[in-house]
């Protein structure tokens, strides 16, 4: 709503936006905790940080000793354990999966003491997705930077908005496609799995997969939408993606992923796009902290500890649609960047050898393995 | 010579009578000559005749809004006399730099009152070129507004919304075109345009910050007359003209339309986006007879904008989204004079304002519809008395609000259903008396006194919250249900204004006065600036109205010589209490309990102005330095409720140094050329406290509000104006006028703002901060502007 600010911008023809040294007021002692309770195994975690300013910098750092637990309204605490790639992140066992209709909260306890809770939600029956549509447009945005359109495919959801209840709804979604490039070096060598310096490579040199593989992107633009205005109405052509067009064959694999959010999560996600997206133009959103759900308990202090962030309990539907590009009708956005090989030494001579293929390994970015739905 | 039934000789006597500032001739002035029964009423051409012995004799002249005159004469042959009356103290102005008032200015109680006129507002030089008040009361001391494009002003630190903006007596509640480019006020209908800022006559109530109360010109043409423009966005016309023979029925007809849609049609970027305003006045005036003058007087306003925005929006799912808004103002006006002393005026107002956002669907050709409304309904009459050396007037004022939060219309929607806000009603009962008592050639003083109750009315429901606790939706625990015309609250109290100008020697004086005024009324957004379709709310039983007490004090003084020089100082200190604040991340779209968004808190706004003016000469000039703050006070037992750790915080509007000066010339031939700088501090934006990530978002974390300051703001004009160009004296009179705004293409900066890093992009400037930062500026370049104008009579 606020982006008729720039409906002036451009409209003016007279407007000049200058980059500018970002400054920060950087403010230390809060803890940022941010995460979501899940329906379904493996997707349930959270992040616990807490900020300082060091040396110039504002950091949100990890916090040792901490103990954190998802409690059930009827006290059921399970531990959730710190993840072994990833310090500042807590995982539940592989085996959790939050139960509809049950209320839930998260308890974190610090090592000196500090106990905070996010507020209990309750797990929301999930609300299938009836179809995903995907259109594709030659001019379907227009990109400044480029000066031009871009031809992109808009992906969109219809599905039916459960009766009597207030619904709050997020959107996300991932899509699958063949990758060729399964490891990347910056001025280096990719040899036994690592990047090894090397002066010849001045930029980046890239890869190829040893096997097909499958390279897995996710979007996360915290699209949300609720029927505070249309309770158990159809909600149709609801847009979940705008991907460029920039292959000119290859398949595409999409998942819209539809979650059933509270309202005050939803209102919480509208706060968090609002300050990513909406400071600019002319008539900018006033500035909002990020005041969530979660508070300290049994705090002795005239200043209480501040928490941000937010803890949901979500339930989630997805729905999968496949297509190869090869069936639309239009072009790819031109000049795209291609993968730049290592360029091999005439007999390809030891220590350093020919440039290796990659093994495509199964990661959170790629899988070897097709996924469901692969192929139409 | 002539001689009368008894014989005695008799000499013609003329008088012509007109305004001592503007030098309009006035109609309907009162004339009599003092001692005698001789008296009469100057026709609309202001002029009056008769005939009388000879002799010594007083001639005095009265007409409602302006001091009466006396003229003292010995009448030995014909003569011809002119008075020049000036306007009355409380209804208009103190500072014109076209006149030579400078006593006035001196002698007058008020503080804080600016006027300007039309011809003052034309000679300054304006973004593309279009005719702009709230430009031009943006020269004055303690005017500012949100950048170059606001929806309103801020006076001395105010909010928008804290000044009632009128036109013709009837509210504004959204002032400009264009999102805030330049104001609405139909260019060749404004007459002048007062600005009260410190002593606020008793007669205007209901915002704490300022009256800005805008004129159109009374028709009074002898002739058809006929003028207009063609400029660079807008083009207008006007018409003015007598209806009867007896040139006793008038008519003003004046307008202006923006069609900019051609333009955008040119940028491959903007093909789908649509721009169109428009505005238009019109006015009608009856001299029914000696003692009755009816005034009716319209005003119509409308834009319509269509950006090309992919919308997904509670549900609605939108190809692009339409601003559509509208102003159907009218004011009929019964001035009634009773004798010499004495006018009665009654005034019928009605104001309405309809915003609407349009969202047409996607694959569909169905519009779904959201529309608000606000509507003002008013009665007053105000009796003006004049004896010895008190101006008296008594009045009364009844206000009836009736507001329409929000609806929507689905149309044939399956994704959203009609949905239908609470309508709020309100009604405001006023009583006031003023009194400008002149105490001899020492003092003047400036008494009012103003009773205002305000009672919120049914139909509706007043929620009920769990005692002690913050106000959220989880805390609701009750309600009850009003009926229409139920009193759900009422606010009331008094509201004393005072003015005290006290003669220190014959070229200084001392001034002073005092305020206190309150809000019932509010518009409430939560961004830089209200859009037009930002929502207004009535107090009510958790929205106390708004009070603010202005106290404020100043010296004026004429310099010796004839250069018209004329120097001021002035001070004020407001103290607001029940301010307007917004939760963190409030949201008011179709929100029945806004209650819970809502903060209130203390404000204070202090301030020195000095202000420099020459008026006299080919060569005029002003400048005004004005040194002001405001700061809030917000305090609650929460994080969102306690703003700034509940300590004192800059305002929105404030800035601390502000500059204006201007310099015109005139060589009272065929040229005129003027200069205008402004310079001051920028307002206060807020600075992120940290950065987080979540999900895909890089997120500026926010702490606090107003914790920095943008870049200063400073800006030259220049205009040009060839009139006359025949140097003769013909029916069709064309001038041109050639403009440039900010001269030197300063990039004023608008809004600084943090947004996740795109690209790889000025990386020499953003270095390792996950954050890019922005400066956003419009008008970033000198805008020449040409326009040409004309007048056929």
């Amino acid at each position: 709503m606020r982006k008729f600010g720039w409906f002036l911008v451009f409209l003016l023809l007279q407007t000049c936006t200058d980059p500018v040294v970002p400054v920060f007021q950087p403010e230390s002692g809060f803890y940022l905790v941010e995460g979501a309770i899940v329906n379904q195994r493996g997707l349930s975690q959270v992040r616990v940080t807490r900020s300082e300013f060091r040396d110039g910098r504002f950091l949100l750092l990890t916090q040792e000793g901490l103990s954190v637990a998802s409690v059930n309204e009827e006290g059921q605490e399970v531990q959730w354990l710190r993840d072994s790639l990833d310090p500042q992140l807590y995982l539940p066992p592989l085996s959790f999966a939050a139960e509809e209709g049950k209320r839930y909260f998260l308890r974190i306890t610090t090592a000196d003491g500090l106990m905070m809770e996010s507020e209990p939600e309750e797990i929301l029956t999930p609300v299938s997705i009836d179809e995903v549509d995907m259109v594709f447009e030659q001019r379907s945005y227009f990109r400044s930077a480029l000066s031009r359109w871009v031809p992109a495919f808009q992906f969109s959801i219809d599905f039916t908005d459960p009766a009597g209840q207030e619904n709050y709804y997020q959107v996300k979604y991932r899509y699958w496609e063949e990758t060729r490039v399964c490891a990347s070096c910056e001025r280096g060598l990719w040899r036994d799995g690592v990047c090894i310096p090397d002066d010849r490579n001045m930029a980046t040199w890239d890869y190829e997969c040893a096997a097909t593989c499958y390279g897995i992107r996710f979007g996360d633009e915290n699209a949300i939408i609720s029927d505070q205005f249309g309770d158990g109405g159809t909600i149709a052509n609801l847009p979940v993606a705008r991907l460029d067009h920039v292959r000119e064959t290859g398949g595409l694999l999409f998942e819209a992923q539809l979650f059933n959010i509270s309202r005050s999560a939803h209102d919480f996600i509208r706060v968090l796009r609002e300050l990513s997206e909406d400071g600019g133009g002319l008539n900018a959103t006033i500035p909002t902290a990020l005041n969530g759900n979660l508070a300290t308990v049994g705090e002795n202090s005239e200043v209480p500890t501040l928490v941000l962030g937010y803890v949901s309990a979500i339930s989630v539907a997805t729905k999968r649609l496949y297509f190869d590009r090869r069936d639309i009708e239009g072009s790819p956005l031109p000049n795209q960047a291609t993968p730049v090989e290592e360029p091999p030494l005439v007999d390809c001579p030891p220590p350093i050898g020919c440039p290796p293929r990659a093994p495509c390994t199964e990661s959170r970015d790629r899988t070897p393995n097709p996924p469901a739905g692969w192929g139409g | 010579m002539v001689a009368t039934l008894s014989g005695q000789q008799t000499y013609l006597l003329k008088v012509s009578v007109d305004d001592a500032e503007s030098g309009a001739r006035l109609g309907f002035a009162n004339l009599q000559i003092a001692g005698t029964t001789t008296g009469g009423t100057t026709d609309d051409s202001g002029r009056w005749e008769t005939r009388l012995a000879p002799g010594q004799y007083q001639v005095v002249a009265s007409l409602i809004g302006y001091a009466s005159d006396t003229l003292a004469f010995e009448l030995t042959a014909p003569k011809e006399l002119s008075l020049h009356l000036r306007p009355a103290a409380q209804t208009l102005n103190t500072v014109t730099v076209t006149t030579d008032d400078a006593q006035l200015r001196m002698t007058r109680a008020l503080m804080g009152v600016e006027q300007l006129n039309i011809e003052e507002i034309k000679l300054l030089p304006l973004a593309l070129g279009e005719f702009d008040v709230f430009k031009g009361l943006q020269l004055t001391s303690g005017v500012s507004s949100a950048g170059e494009a606001s929806n309103g002003l801020s006076v001395r630190g105010g909010t928008l919304d804290q000044n009632l903006l009128l036109l013709d007596d009837a509210p504004i509640f959204t002032p400009t075109h264009l999102f805030g480019i330049f104001s609405v006020f139909t260019p060749d209908a404004v007459e002048n345009i007062n600005l009260y800022r410190g002593n606020i006559p008793a007669r205007y109530g209901g915002r704490i910050s300022s009256v800005v109360d805008v004129r159109n010109r009374n028709p009074n043409a002898e002739k058809f007359k006929l003028r207009g423009g063609i400029g660079l966005v807008s083009s207008r016309l006007a018409v003015e003209t007598p209806l009867t023979r007896d040139k006793k029925l008038q008519v003003l007809a004046a307008g202006r339309v923006g069609v900019n849609d051609f333009v955008l049609r040119f940028s491959e970027e903007l093909e789908n986006t649509r721009s169109r305003f428009s505005d238009a006045t019109l006015k009608l005036r009856w001299l029914a007879n000696d003692n009755n003058i009816f005034t009716l007087s319209g005003f119509f306003s409308q834009d319509f904008y269509q950006l090309d925005l992919l919308t997904a929006f509670r549900g609605i799912i939108a190809e692009n989204n339409q601003y559509a808004y509208q102003t159907l103002n009218g004011t009929a006006e019964w001035l009634r004079v009773l004798g010499e002393r004495a006018n009665l005026v009654t005034k019928v107002i009605r104001a309405d304002h309809v915003p609407k956002l349009l969202f047409p669907e996607l694959e569909s050709d169905n519009v779904i519809e959201f529309q608000s409304g606000i509507r003002q309904t008013e009665l007053r009459s105000t009796l003006d008395y004049r004896v010895g050396q008190h101006q008296l007037s008594f009045g009364g004022q009844l206000i009836r609000y009736d507001l329409k939060p929000g609806q929507l219309n689905p149309g044939t929607s399956n994704a959203v259903g009609f949905q239908q806000l609470d309508t709020e009603q309100g009604l405001e009962v006023s009583f006031y008396v003023e009194d400008e008592w002149n105490i001899g050639d020492v003092a003047t003083l400036s008494a009012g006194l103003r009773y205002t109750q305000f009672r919120q009315l049914g139909p509706g429901t007043v929620r009920t919250y769990a005692p002690g606790e913050e106000i959220r939706e989880e805390q609701l625990i009750g309600s009850e249900e009003f009926g229409a015309g139920e009193s759900l609250q009422t606010y009331s109290g008094f509201e004393p204004r005072l003015g005290l100008s006290v003669k220190l020697t014959d070229r200084l004086r001392f001034k002073a006065a005092y305020a206190l005024t309150r809000q019932y009324l509010q518009n409430i957004y939560n961004s830089t600036t209200p859009l037009p379709t930002s929502r207004w709310k009535l107090s009510d039983k958790f929205l106390q109205p708004q009070r603010a007490g202005l106290i404020s004090g100043g010296l004026y003084a004429v310099l010796p010589g004839n250069g018209g020089y004329e120097i001021s100082l002035e001070g004020y200190y407001r103290d607001i209490q029940n301010l307007l604040e917004y939760k963190p991340g409030a949201d008011f779209f179709l929100d029945q309990s806004v209650e819970t968004e809502l903060l209130q808190g203390q404000g204070r706004a202090y301030g020195v102005e000095l202000g420099l003016q020459k008026t006299k000469g080919q060569w005029t000039a002003r400048a005004n330095y004005t040194y002001a703050r405001v700061q809030n006070l917000v305090q609650g037992n929460s994080f969102s409720t306690n703003i700034n750790r509940g300590e004192w915080y800059n305002g929105y509007f404030d800035q601390p140094h502000t500059f204006n000066g201007s310099l015109n010339f005139d060589d009272g031939k065929n040229n005129r050329v003027g200069f205008t700088l402004v310079a001051q501090s920028n307002r206060p934006f807020t600075q992120p406290n940290g950065v987080v990530e979540i999900g895909d978002l890089v997120v500026p974390l926010f702490l606090e509000r107003n914790n920095a300051r943008m870049p200063a703001y400073h800006r030259l004009d220049f205009s040009w104006t060839v009139y006359n160009m025949s140097m003769r004296k013909k029916r069709w009179k064309g001038e041109w006028t050639l403009t440039a705004y900010n001269l030197y293409g300063r990039r004023n900066a608008i809004n600084v703002y943090y947004q996740p890093r795109l690209g790889n992009g000025d990386e020499e400037v953003f270095l390792d901060s996950p954050l890019a930062s922005y400066k956003l500026a419009i008008f970033g370049t000198p805008i020449i502007s040409l326009s040409y104008s004309f007048t056929f009579e």
